[in-house]
């Protein structure tokens, strides 16, 4: 079970990334999208990319003015994962 | 008990119901698109949901009203489940009819307590019901035959009185009666009795539409309102119902019993009659029936008490 949660958690971080790097989204789309991800992120305890995604969400900035922000979000949703996943290992 | 998840974040909603399902008897179930989730909860009984806020298509206030608007007892526990941490999306939650909140990233001790707290209200919800269902029935209810006991019986013919009087259309009222009972009873004893009067129950209620009313006045006599019907066309229903019974037997401890009934029709004046002297005269055919030699039909045409034609088994 712990491992298809992973593997869940793992597919829908993918599609929210490839969502904020979809750079034709509006402010709303963007801000809506930051803030599944920050919801997502927080019940998961991946809580310095959820602040991230919650800094996006804020900025109410269209999807083409945000990619230093996704570029980090990216990185530390990765380190998180990683972590998690060491753990599930132990 | 069904718990039903809506978040379109499939993780999230995989997680809720990793925790969910440690509770027990809960079986879950999980939805991503939050009309699908709506349908489903519209045709199942879910006795909780738990509904993410924010959801393209229809979010979660928007799934509220639309689902309180069909659940009209708003007995169903809804709780929302949120990253919008502010006052004004809880308030709106609330009035749509969300039952409890819950803020992400969620506590999962607080989600279990909060799930099992609001099942147990569920739980004590239904029992409630299936109480005063069960009471309604006994109250209303000749247990032995399953047909309207005096009281109910009284009501519903009241009613179909009042609508009468508004709509102008007819109203027939029969009393019927088994043919000596006392004997039966007194040679088989109550057991056969009892049987008797199943079993005239049982063919009535097959052999009177759909919209006619029966109930057991007290002891063997039975009452049936026949809305919307003529005397003439309520003694033919009778007569169809006296025929059929006469033709059946009463199977009753490797004994077969013939059983026969009398009945009295009367239909409703509007001008003069009240339910007591509708009864009273439909009654009062039911003995001529008896004392003209029983199993057959007497009707009288409004009240004049003069004798409409008998119809003779």
């Amino acid at each position: 079970m712990a491992k298809q949660l992973f593997d869940k958690l793992s597919r829908e971080c993918d599609r929210l990334i490839n969502v904020l790097n979809d750079q034709s989204l509006d402010a709303r789309d963007t801000a809506d999208a930051a803030h599944e991800f920050k919801g997502m992120l927080s019940n998961f305890g991946l809580v310095q990319a959820s602040k991230i995604a919650t800094e996006i969400e804020n900025s109410q900035k269209p999807s083409n003015a945000i990619a230093e922000n996704v570029d980090r979000l990216e990185k530390s949703v990765s380190q998180g994962m990683r972590q998690v996943e060491e753990i599930l290992r132990n | 008990m069904k718990i039903v998840i809506i978040d379109d974040n499939a993780a999230n909603a995989m997680l809720v119901e990793t925790w969910v399902q440690q509770i027990d008897n809960a079986v879950t179930v999980s939805f991503n698109d939050s009309a699908e989730g709506l349908a489903w909860c519209e045709a199942n009984d879910p006795d909780l949901i738990l509904l993410d806020q924010m959801m393209p298509k229809l979010n979660g206030i928007e799934f509220l009203k639309k689902f309180r608007a069909l659940d009209t007892e708003s007995t169903i526990p809804i709780v929302m489940i949120t990253a919008n941490a502010d006052r004004q999306t809880l308030y709106k939650a609330l009035e749509a009819g969300a039952t409890d909140f819950l803020s992400k990233p969620f506590d999962p001790t607080e989600l279990l307590a909060r799930t099992r707290n609001l099942l147990r209200l569920r739980e004590n919800h239904l029992e409630l019901k299936d109480t005063i269902g069960r009471l309604h029935y006994l109250a209303t209810t000749d247990t032995l035959t399953e047909t309207s006991n005096r009281a109910h019986f009284f009501d519903r013919l009241t009613e179909e009185i009042d609508r009468t009087r508004r709509t102008g259309k007819p109203l027939s009222l029969a009393v019927m009666d088994a043919d000596r009972f006392k004997l039966i009873n007194d040679t088989f004893g109550h057991g056969a009795g009892d049987a008797v009067l199943k079993s005239l129950a049982d063919t009535t209620k097959d052999v009177l539409r759909n919209h006619d009313i029966i109930g057991r006045l007290g002891g063997e006599e039975f009452a049936i309102c026949m809305p919307e019907t003529t005397l003439e066309e309520g003694i033919h229903v009778c007569d169809r119902l006296r025929s059929t019974i006469a033709e059946n037997r009463v199977e009753m401890e490797g004994r077969t019993l013939k059983v026969t009934v009398s009945i009295g029709v009367s239909q409703f004046d509007p001008d003069s009659d009240t339910a007591d002297s509708l009864l009273n005269r439909a009654d009062f055919l039911l003995y001529r029936a008896k004392d003209s030699g029983r199993n057959r039909v007497v009707g009288v045409n409004d009240n004049k008490m003069s004798e409409f034609p008998i119809v003779a088994s």
